[in-house]
Order: C-alpha cells, then structure tokens, then sequence
C-alpha cells in the first residue's frame, strides 16, 4: 500500500473517532485500532495527535476552498444553493470540527490563525456574491453603506455555527431543509421580483 | 479583607481562568495562585473545585435572569438595544461557557439543563418581541409562515457566538459592532414607521 | 446546587403574551376617572354612619357615606378631631344628625342590595 493510502486511511480512520468520542477523548491508539495499523506505522506519517488534526483541517479547509472557488466564477440562485449543500455535507462529513470549533480553535493556536484567515476569504466571496446578484437585478441595492458586508458575515457566522446552534439548543434535527431554510431567509429580504422568482424556481426544481 | 470580597474575589479570579482554560485543565492551585491566596485559604471558601464551578454558574445564571427580566421595560425599539447591550456585556465576561459547553454536559448535567432552560426563555423572548413590533406596526406582518420564527434564530446565534467568534477570529468585541450585526436581521423587515423609528432612536446610537 | 424555580415554556410563553399586550390594553387614566371623588353631589342622598377612630392621641370624627339605592357606592370622610373622647362623641352624633337626609332613621338598606359574594 502507498504511502499516500495510508495516510489517507490515517485521517479518515481520524475523523471516523473524533466524530464519535470528540477530540480530546480520543487517543492514538484509538485511531491506530480503527486505521487497522500499527502504532509505530502511524507515528512514522504523522508524529502525534497535533499532527493529524492539522492534516485533517488541512484537507477540510482544501475542500471548502474548491466548493468556493467553482462559487466565485458565476455565484447565482443555484450556485448559492449547490454551495449550501455541499456546505452541509462537510458540515455532517467532519462533525467533530463544527460541533467543537471554538474548544478546537483554543486547543491549537497555530489552526486558529489559519483558520482566521480563511474565514475572512469566505465572507469576501460572499459579499462579491450578494454584490453581483445585484449588479444583474436580483437582489436590492444596499439600505446603507456596508450592508452587503454584514449580510455576508451573517451568512457564514449561521453556517459554521449550524451544528453548534444545534447542540446547544438540543435540536436534534439532521435534515438539510432547516439549515437551507436559515440561511435563504437571510437573503429573501434582498430578493427584487425577479429574485422572487428565480428563488420560487429553485424551490420547484 | 472580609468573607464577602475574598469569595468575589475566587469566583472572578475562576472566571479569568476559566476563559483561557478548559474547565476541566484549571486547578485549585491555579485558583489560588490567580486569587493571590494560599490554597489553604481557598479551600477554607470552597471545599472543592466542584464548589468553585456551582458558584460560579450560580452567578451565571442569577446575571442572566437579570437579564431575560429586562424584556420590554418599554415599548420603544431601544428597549432591545439596552437588552442587547447586557447580552453582549454576559457573554463578554463569561466566554468560557460556551466553549466548554460540551465538558459540562459531560460533569455537570444539572447545569447543562438549567442551561437549556435560559435558552429557551431567551428564544421565546425575541420571538414574542416580534410579534409585538408586528402588532405595534413597526416590523411588517410575517411574509410566510415560519419565516419569523427563522428569524428569531438567526438573531439568537447572533448575540450568542458573535462574542466567541470575535474572540476565534482575534477581532475586537466591540459593542457597536455586535448591535449593528444584530439590527441587521430585523432591519429588512421594518415598516416604513419602523424604519422612521429606527432611524430615530437606535441608529445614532449603533453607526459609529 | 439547589433546585432553580423553572416554569414550562408554554407557561413562560403566555406569561411573555400578556406581558406585550400590557402595552396595547394599559393606558393612562383620565382626568374624569376622579369625578366621582369631586362630585359629591351624591352625599345627599345617602344614609350616614359616624365613626371615631384613635389616631396620634385624638380622637377623629369620620362620616361614612352609602348611597341608599347603591349602596356598594359608599364614602368615608374625615371631618375634624377632638381630644376629648366624650366632646367628639358629641360632636360625631351632631355632625351625623346634619348630614343625614333621612334624619328620623326610617331609610333602611337592605343586604340583598349589597350583591355580597363569598370570595
């Protein structure tokens, strides 16, 4: 087996663990147990818990770059849409990261930077995004100057927090439909009649 | 130094640490350390660290329902802004909570459904003032069914992980800012006397 | 950790309900409210009782006031006070005589009027 198999093994035996226990309860025998590898080989590839939390923000941080990037050419109702669903997916793929993000943040600063960040990237794409839905007619003009900027704020503020809402609300709700309905509600307000529209569509589709 | 002051002065002490900390990670000594007490002393206060934590919650808690009892003092727009302003001051000092939500759950049950409880309250509080900014006129009648009670949450994760999230991005939580992002949630849905009243009464107070 | 008092959100939600209505329901009162307390009017028509009641070491003359078609409709009214418990005694039973219209006592009320309930 390659080294890269391995590895990969390594990190999704990782998420498959934190998922279930939580980070701080899970130890690298557990992880080494459920990769089917030994302690030794896991240490050769990644030298200690640290180090594979890093890998898997890593690849995480990856995907959600990619999910972006496709969003940035052309962001319209349906795009908006496609990110939000397979923003959800990542949210249920890597649970561990969304339900503890602030207890993970703390426990490694050097992720937390990274993480700052990249998270700031995110909320300009998504002020581009409302911006260009209003240059082509379906969103409203800003009421006041940076509201556009606060609204993208909003939006990724609800979505990394989704699960975390969840929690602590005790809302054990695991459907795509109340996170999609929170986060289009953020923009309807915006919506021209031509966004109304275009949204109703969407909702038939 | 008298009794009074000494536990204050534990409890804020635990506070401080507890933001920087797991609950889990902070011991006595590092209360006492923190305190500028000796761990004897401490121990004389609090038996144990269980002890700190109840107290400390119970504190909590008692701030908390200081603020839910604040909901509509008046019937103005800005009753929400001073409500907003305690919010935002709660959950500036004791951030550490929510990060350590799921620790408590695991050791202290009983907190963790008191807890539930406070929020609850506060979901139902700021879906009710909506209703009655729709009954004054002020917010526009519910577009579709459901819509406001999205809205309620939307607002709720607002003032709850602004603070904390601020904090994760190393942003400064300032106050103005934590309103505006609040506001702007409920703005879209004014009526044009809301919006009149809006602009009258909370507006100089948030653009900074 | 002692028990927290907790009310069932349905409770809390209601109780919240009522509380926004205060708003719409409250208002203030008007000037008009107190005309019954000006207009006095009305005390003639009414059947009188005096009452004497010790207060800062004299004795105080009230006269209260029914009305005798409703009698639910009644007033008391402080006059004056003496030290002497036998001069206000006097003095009540002469302030009572003058204020009455029925002076002989042959008005009467009657309990069925006064719409008593138990609680």
């Amino acid at each position: 087996m390659s080294s890269t198999l391995t590895r990969q093994k390594i990190i999704d035996a990782a998420v498959q663990c934190f998922n279930r226990e939580g980070i701080a309860n899970i130890r690298l025998q557990h992880i080494a147990d459920e990769a089917v590898v030994s302690v030794g080989n896991m240490t050769y590839h990644y030298r200690n818990k640290d180090a594979i939390v890093h890998a898997i923000w890593e690849q995480l941080v990856q995907k959600q770059r990619d999910l972006l990037a496709e969003f940035r050419i052309l962001p319209l109702f349906e795009d908006i849409e496609r990110l939000l669903v397979s923003t959800f997916a990542l949210q249920q793929q890597y649970r561990f990261f969304y339900v503890d993000t602030l207890e993970v943040m703390r426990a490694f600063p050097d992720i937390q930077t990274a993480h700052r960040q990249h998270i700031s990237w995110q909320v300009q794409q998504m002020e581009m995004a409302a911006q260009f839905n209003q240059s082509r007619g379906a969103f409203y003009a800003e009421k006041w100057e940076g509201q556009y900027a606060i609204l993208a704020k909003q939006f990724w503020l609800l979505a990394d927090l989704w699960m975390y809402r969840q929690n602590v609300q005790n809302d054990t709700t695991t459907e795509y439909e109340s996170f999609r309905l929170m986060l289009w509600a953020l923009f309807q307000p915006f919506f021209t009649d031509m966004g109304s529209r275009e949204f109703e569509q969407l909702k038939t589709s | 130094m008298n009794n009074l002051t000494t536990k204050q002065k534990i409890l804020e002490a635990s506070i401080r640490l507890f933001n920087w900390n797991d609950v889990a990670n902070v011991r006595l000594q590092q209360i006492a350390d923190e305190t500028g007490i000796s761990v004897g002393n401490l121990a004389y206060h609090f038996k144990n660290k269980e002890a700190i934590v109840s107290a400390v919650y119970e504190n909590l808690f008692e701030e908390f329902s200081q603020i839910l009892s604040t909901y509509l003092t008046s019937p103005k727009l800005t009753d929400f802004d001073v409500q907003m302003e305690q919010y935002h001051r709660f959950f500036s000092k004791y951030k550490f909570y929510l990060i350590d939500l799921f620790e408590i759950e695991r050791s202290y049950p009983v907190i963790m459904e008191r807890w539930r409880e406070c929020i609850g309250k506060m979901l139902l509080q700021i879906r009710k003032r909506l209703d009655y900014y729709v009954n004054r006129g002020i917010l526009q009648p519910e577009p579709a069914p459901g819509v406001y009670d999205t809205l309620t949450n939307s607002i709720w994760t607002t003032i709850v992980f602004w603070v904390p999230q601020q904090v994760l991005k190393d942003k400064p939580v300032d106050e103005t800012v934590f309103k505006q992002t609040a506001w702007a949630h409920i703005s879209p849905y004014f009526t044009p006397k809301g919006l009149s009243e809006f602009a009258l009464e909370v507006q100089p107070f948030i653009l900074s | 950790m002692k028990r927290a008092f907790s009310m069932p959100p349905e409770l809390y939600a209601k109780m919240l309900d009522e509380l926004s209505n205060l708003f719409f329901t409250e208002k203030l009162g008007l000037d008009s409210d107190m005309n019954f307390y000006r207009n006095d009017f009305w005390l003639t028509d009414t059947a009188v009782i005096d009452m004497l009641l010790l207060r800062k070491g004299a004795w105080e003359i009230n006269l209260l006031f029914a009305h005798h078609k409703t009698p639910l409709k009644f007033l008391s009214r402080r006059i004056t006070s003496h030290s002497c418990p036998k001069r206000a005694r006097i003095m009540a039973f002469y302030m009572r005589r003058l204020a009455a219209k029925d002076q002989r006592g042959t008005l009467s009320l009657d309990i069925n009027d006064l719409n008593l309930t138990l609680n």
